[in-house]
């Protein structure tokens, strides 16, 4: 299994059960901690919570006000940026219309067999719908992460953004421990690519990311929620995250979104998403990147088989 | 003691006691789909009064003491009435509130009393809470060359707005009426601050004419099309496109959203139409008033030649309204015609309070918000 090629850890929510100091300590990850929760937007600011929870004063990127300035001096930034939200909406409206078919299809499918059995009959039919999926999504994380690449290299060289990349990049070079708070992930990303913190970052520096921030950190953002007051609910890739955590797909408050007790949805999200492992990231649930691959402490992984397990492995559910 | 038996207790005590068996009684009593309803005074008669269509509207107290009317009825579980009691004084009949009710429901013409159902309660996004990020309203005049006066306009700007960023627009019939009586601005601010719908402009717009500019008028149409579209899109920072705005309104207010849709098409791409009075008549001539003339009009004429209106449509309605048949005949022909529509229908009536609490399901119909992307 591939881990991190750095200290990294992926944690639930930690508003009601806070584990991030535990962590830290368990990793060996000292401060300074620089901080990145423009997911808040203009609560970025509010660290006050945090601070106390960790015993020390955490210093914000501000990355959220940084943002807003360089939007308003800046109007072809901005409008950049507008032309990449246009072509998002296309291409999301484009990936959903084969999304609903492909995952329609392989529920039908999956509804004629169990997911714990092999069955010959259907089994082959299952394989060929997960697979279409498995391609559907790559196709569109795809298209989206060449947007990306589109929209914030053209970013990248604008002066509005200039001195607040220097300056993000010195706050890093001085960093014990980067630490990536939850919010709204498209915001989170799309703030952390225009000022280039991945990048920026030391190879060394320690990255403790959670909810939306763990999400972020990952090869892949899955969007996810089984029942939200609108819409059918599939899961869907928003687009490539940081990939500073390979090979993990978070799924934060998954007990909360993800009807974890019926099998069958459990079991066609792994497979979709497989080989990757898809790990629910609950309140106090940490996943932490070691030499010899991830180690969990209350996180579980979502098997193909349709269950949510401690153990890491395929094969050991 | 269940419900029933606190039904038949208080019958029992009323016709023993009188009046003196009301005291700390709340009255309707309410419970496991039964109600009584109570009137205390002096008359010849008593009746309630509902709008429920296809029920007969008048239902008649019994003399249960020599100054206390009873009335027993079935209430649904999730239902919401509302009513007046009727009362012949001296051979005179005048309409009342329930005077031992203290729940009523307001709107521009009238207030009546309201009872529900035990499983009724007033929806979370029609409460205010302060710990939400609040919305603030605006006030804009428009001088109008096609309506040839000037029309009053509230601008909902949603909390944080930024002129950096775009925003949806929703344009609101007889929005004064839905910020009064369907807490409308509470409704934006809840559903914004979760992230059940994105951040919006919300334009409320009011006519001192309504029976007549919404009822199909062509020069509505063009007001929102050429007058009130450019101002908002000048001074405030929209999306462009059909996709992202949306029209609304209830009762006629629905009919003069669909009308304007249609009229312009490809200008409003989104239509929530609550109530909507869509009469039409298939054979025949309709029994609504020569107001209603315009309307049947139109719908008659769309029914022969229906167009795509817009993408996507909402449609609510109360179960208890005779416009429920229109309304369910208009969501196949939306369909049959593409549009990615919805009905929903309520244990309610033709009121706003019915409206203020579809109000959620309609918004995010239209505009599902940024939630799906929110992992604290």
């Amino acid at each position: 299994m591939t881990a991190a090629p750095r200290p990294l850890a992926l944690l639930g929510p930690q508003r009601d059960r806070p584990t991030l100091r535990d962590v830290l300590d368990r990793m060996g990850a000292s401060g300074p901690y620089v901080l990145v929760s423009a997911g808040w937007e203009e609560r970025e600011s509010e660290t006050g919570r945090l601070d106390a929870h960790l015993g020390e004063p955490v210093r914000s990127l501000d990355l959220w006000p940084r943002c807003e300035a360089a939007f308003e001096s800046d109007a072809d930034l901005r409008h950049l940026m507008f032309d990449r939200h246009d072509r998002m909406k296309e291409l999301s409206a484009l990936y959903r219309i084969r999304l609903a078919a492909e995952l329609s299809a392989a529920r039908e499918l999956m509804g004629r067999t169990r997911p714990d059995e092999q069955d010959p009959l259907v089994a082959p039919s299952v394989d060929l719908a997960c697979r279409a999926l498995r391609e559907l999504d790559d196709h569109h994380c795809a298209r989206v992460g060449a947007l990306n690449e589109e929209t914030f290299g053209m970013a990248v060289d604008r002066e509005s953004l200039r001195s607040g990349r220097a300056e993000i990049g010195e706050t890093l070079a001085g960093a014990g421990t980067l630490l990536v708070a939850g919010g709204h992930v498209g915001i989170l990303y799309n703030r952390m690519r225009l000022f280039g913190v991945a990048e920026s970052l030391p190879a060394a520096t320690p990255v403790v990311g959670w909810s939306a921030g763990a999400m972020a950190l990952t090869d892949r953002i899955l969007l996810f929620h089984d029942s939200p007051p609108q819409g059918p609910g599939d899961a869907e890739i928003l687009g490539p995250g940081l990939g500073l955590a390979p090979g993990v797909v978070a799924l934060p408050y998954a007990s909360r979104r993800l009807d974890l007790a019926d099998r069958g949805r459990v079991a066609l999200l792994a497979r979709r998403l497989a080989p990757e492992l898809v790990v629910a990231l609950d309140d106090g649930d940490s996943l932490v990147a070691g030499s010899d691959g991830w180690s969990a402490r209350g996180a579980r992984r979502l098997s193909t088989a349709g269950a949510v397990v401690g153990d890491l492995v395929e094969g050991q559910a | 003691m269940s419900a029933s038996d606190r039904i038949e207790a208080a019958k029992d005590a009323i016709a023993e006691q009188g009046a003196a068996a009301l005291e700390g009684l709340e009255v309707p009593i309410v419970e496991d789909g039964r109600a009584l309803f109570v009137y205390e005074g002096k008359a010849e008669g008593v009746w309630l009064h509902h709008w429920i269509f296809g029920l007969e509207s008048a239902q008649e107290f019994l003399r249960t003491h020599p100054d206390v009317w009873t009335l027993e009825l079935e209430v649904q579980r999730t239902a919401r009435v509302e009513y007046k009691l009727e009362v012949q004084q001296n051979g005179e009949r005048q309409l009342i509130l329930d005077a031992l009710n203290p729940a009523v429901a307001r709107d521009p013409f009238a207030t009546n009393s309201v009872v529900t159902g035990p499983d009724y309660t007033t929806p979370w996004w029609a409460v205010e809470d302060r710990s939400r990020r609040q919305g603030v309203i605006l006030e804009r005049q428009l001088q109008s060359e096609v309506l040839g006066d000037v029309r009053p306009l509230s601008i909902y700007l949603p909390a944080r707005y930024r002129v950096t960023r775009r925003y949806l627009l929703l344009v609101v019939h007889d929005g004064l009426d839905y910020l009064r009586y369907a807490a409308f601005k509470t409704v934006l601010d809840n559903l914004i601050d979760r992230g059940e719908i994105p951040p919006m402009v919300v334009c409320f717009t009011q006519s001192s004419d309504r029976v007549h500019e919404y009822a199909a008028s062509e020069r509505h149409a063009d007001f929102l099309a050429t007058e009130l579209l450019p101002l908002l899109e000048e001074e405030f920072s929209l999306e462009a496109g059909p996709e992202n705005r949306a029209l609304m309104g209830a009762s006629f207010g629905a009919v003069a959203s669909l009308h304007a849709s249609i009229q312009h098409p490809g200008v409003f791409g989104r239509l929530l139409l609550q109530s909507g009075s869509f009469a039409f008549t298939d054979i025949g001539d309709h029994e609504r008033g020569p107001l209603f003339d315009p309307v049947v009009a139109f719908v008659n004429g769309y029914r022969r030649a229906p167009v795509k209106p817009a993408d996507r449509v909402f449609l609510s309605c109360g179960i208890y309204e005779s416009l429920i048949v229109y309304n369910r005949t208009l969501l196949p022909m939306l369909q049959s015609l593409g549009v990615d529509a919805t009905l929903v229908e309520a244990q309610d009536g033709h009121n706003w309070e019915n409206w203020r609490d579809h109000l959620r399901a309609g918004l995010t119909w239209l505009f599902p918000g940024p939630l799906w992307m929110v992992y604290e």
